[in-house]
């Protein structure tokens, strides 16, 4: 029971998705939206929309993962808490434990193809 | 219509609580990406489709505001009802009232007193009735000389009425 609710608090609490890549970008350095946009864009080869990237920010300051700066003529940086820290290294932890587990099964399939011979065609070419 | 106002007007998707907040900023944004020629149909269609969730998630914040007050009130009404229920274990099961019939009715020298059970809810008309049931022999027994003009005057009238 203890580990079944140990796994579903690591679930909801693992970040994915525009929050996930807006606290990798900012475990870099404190960034205001448009260097956030080009940031993301250069290490993900992804392009978050001003809405989707800014509905991102206003729920990472909800839950105090990060915290906005004192303002430069209307552009305000923003940068990572202790607290997003610490969701950002579970998050990697859990997302890392799961492309290992895919990496390592794809691999096992791959080789079961290889190996295994194919059924012979039932009634196949003359 | 200016570049301000084209911002703002995209802006009016999302609520005004957020724009108090994030809507200079945004605005910013969006006139950087506009200086870059950067800002694609597409991006507008994402500030309308986050503005939209934005309000829809308002929304459902606050009806599960009214839901937990709902609950609070629904909780204290339940609680209500237990209250009564403790208290009504203590009380008589059904309604009473008592009536004196007049000696003139009835021919005795001293006046009798019945009990009257009304009934006050369907599920205790069965205990109700056995109540009267007994109180129509008390009474049968009390005045065994007048038991006809009992049933035909007094009774049946307090007892059903």
């Amino acid at each position: 029971m203890v580990a079944g609710r140990e796994k579903e608090r690591t679930a909801q609490d693992t970040l994915t998705g525009p929050p996930l890549l807006v606290l990798t970008s900012l475990a870099g350095g404190p960034k205001h939206g448009h260097a956030l946009m080009k940031d993301i864009e250069a290490f993900a080869y992804l392009r978050l929309g001003p809405g989707t990237l800014y509905g991102a920010l206003a729920r990472l300051e909800e839950r105090g993962l990060i915290a906005a700066l004192p303002a430069d003529d209307c552009r305000r940086p923003y940068e990572i808490t202790a607290q997003g820290e610490a969701a950002l290294e579970t998050s990697v932890t859990d997302l890392g434990r799961v492309v290992t587990i895919g990496r390592s099964r794809l691999r096992s399939l791959r080789g079961e193809r290889e190996t295994v011979p194919r059924p012979a065609l039932q009634g196949g070419m003359p | 219509m200016t570049a301000g106002q084209r911002q703002r007007a995209w802006l009016r998707a999302f609520p005004r609580k957020w724009r108090t907040r994030y809507g200079d900023e945004l605005s910013a944004l969006i006139e950087d990406l506009e200086h870059d020629n950067d800002l694609s149909a597409v991006d507008r269609l994402d500030l309308l489709r986050a503005g939209l969730r934005t309000r829809a998630s308002v929304q459902v914040h606050r009806a599960g505001l009214a839901t937990g007050a709902a609950m609070v009130a629904l909780a204290c009404a339940l609680g209500g009802l237990a209250f009564a229920g403790v208290f009504s274990t203590s009380a008589p099961a059904r309604s009473q009232r008592i009536v004196l019939i007049p000696p003139v009715i009835i021919k005795q020298p001293k006046p009798v007193q019945i009990r009257v059970v009304t009934a006050t809810q369907a599920k205790k008309r069965a205990l109700e009735a056995r109540a009267v049931r007994a109180d129509l022999a008390a009474i049968a027994a009390a005045c065994s000389s007048q038991t006809s003009l009992v049933r035909s005057r007094s009774c049946p009238a307090h007892t059903w009425g």
